[in-house]
């Protein structure tokens, strides 16, 4: 039942990629490198189109749900252990991974524009109430700082003073204290 | 006893608290102290701003011996992140005060090298 599944999911892609091969002839059995139509299917798309892409191809059988994953697994139950995943992820006391930082330095030899974009993109960041996400947003700054293009992360906090004084109400203690700054401000 | 938010809290509070005093540092300076290349501090004179630079230093390295990110029990992967980037920055820092404090020193008015013998 597997297999035959399997065989359903892929039906699309693996009947454009076979038909031309069978089309051209013996020529392919040798070491030809294939054409570059041939390599379009196996491009790799974001996994958001992905889904879309295969959510509308699916067909109407209850048993056609495992997204070619290679395993039985019902839809629910997929998207919860996913969830799940994430959460896990979310509250993992993990300092920020190399792959996607690497991306944030290069941003910041785009000059002004792109530490502006990086930085838009760390405000949330920084008003989270998970003491892990400021921290993670925290590291990415000091990151930025030394790593990053020389001069323009500082250049712009020294020039957007607000942006780093905002994490003062992430601890539970501050909490309570919140309406005499509030009243200290007013 | 704290709890574990408290005392992260606590930690992000210096820590944030150090990173916009770097942006002060900056902002006052236009230098870079943990990643200046050249030794600055040695060669300027007091009339260049030598004295006022190393104040702007001796702020930045006040706010970076503040935050003891190691001080919690549970240690996690990433307080021992942040202390590594903060040693690194301590490193450099230490440098360029020191770096200060001998040019103040050579600088210094040769009456207190009596002071300095009678401290023998």
């Amino acid at each position: 039942m597997a297999c035959e599944i399997i065989s359903v999911q892929c039906l699309p892609t693996t009947s454009s990629r076979s038909a031309i091969p069978r089309a051209r002839g013996p020529q392919f059995a040798s070491n030809h490198p294939p054409s570059p139509d041939l390599c379009l299917p196996t491009t790799r798309q974001p996994w958001r189109a992905r889904l879309r892409s295969r959510s509308r191809a699916r067909p109407k059988s209850r048993y056609a749900t495992a997204f070619s994953l290679g395993t039985n697994v019902d839809t629910s139950t997929y998207w919860l252990r996913r969830a799940a995943d994430r959460r896990h992820h979310r509250h993992q006391a993990a300092p920020p991974k190399t792959k996607y930082i690497e991306h944030i330095l290069v941003a910041t030899h785009a000059g002004e524009a792109g530490v502006g974009e990086v930085f838009r993109a760390l405000q949330y960041r920084l008003r989270d109430s998970t003491w892990t996400i400021v921290f993670k947003s925290l590291i990415t700054i000091h990151l930025m700082m030394r790593e990053g293009s020389p001069d323009v992360t500082l250049a712009y906090l020294a020039k957007h003073k607000n942006i780093l004084a905002v994490s003062v109400f992430s601890d539970g203690q501050s909490w309570a204290r919140l309406p005499q700054l509030q009243v200290a401000l007013y | 006893m704290q709890s574990a938010a408290q005392t992260q809290g606590r930690n992000i509070r210096h820590y944030s608290n150090y990173l916009s005093e770097r942006a002060r540092a900056y902002r006052e300076t236009k230098i870079d102290w943990v990643r200046a290349k050249e030794p600055r501090l040695e060669k300027l004179s007091v009339d260049k701003g030598l004295l006022r630079e190393t104040e702007v230093v001796q702020h930045q390295l006040n706010a970076l011996l503040k935050c003891d990110v190691m001080e919690a029990e549970p240690e996690n992967e990433i307080t021992i992140t942040v202390f590594r980037l903060l040693v690194l920055d301590l490193l450099a820092l230490f440098q360029a005060l020191n770096q200060a404090l001998i040019n103040i020193l050579g600088k210094a008015p040769p009456s207190s090298s009596i002071r300095s013998a009678q401290a023998n």
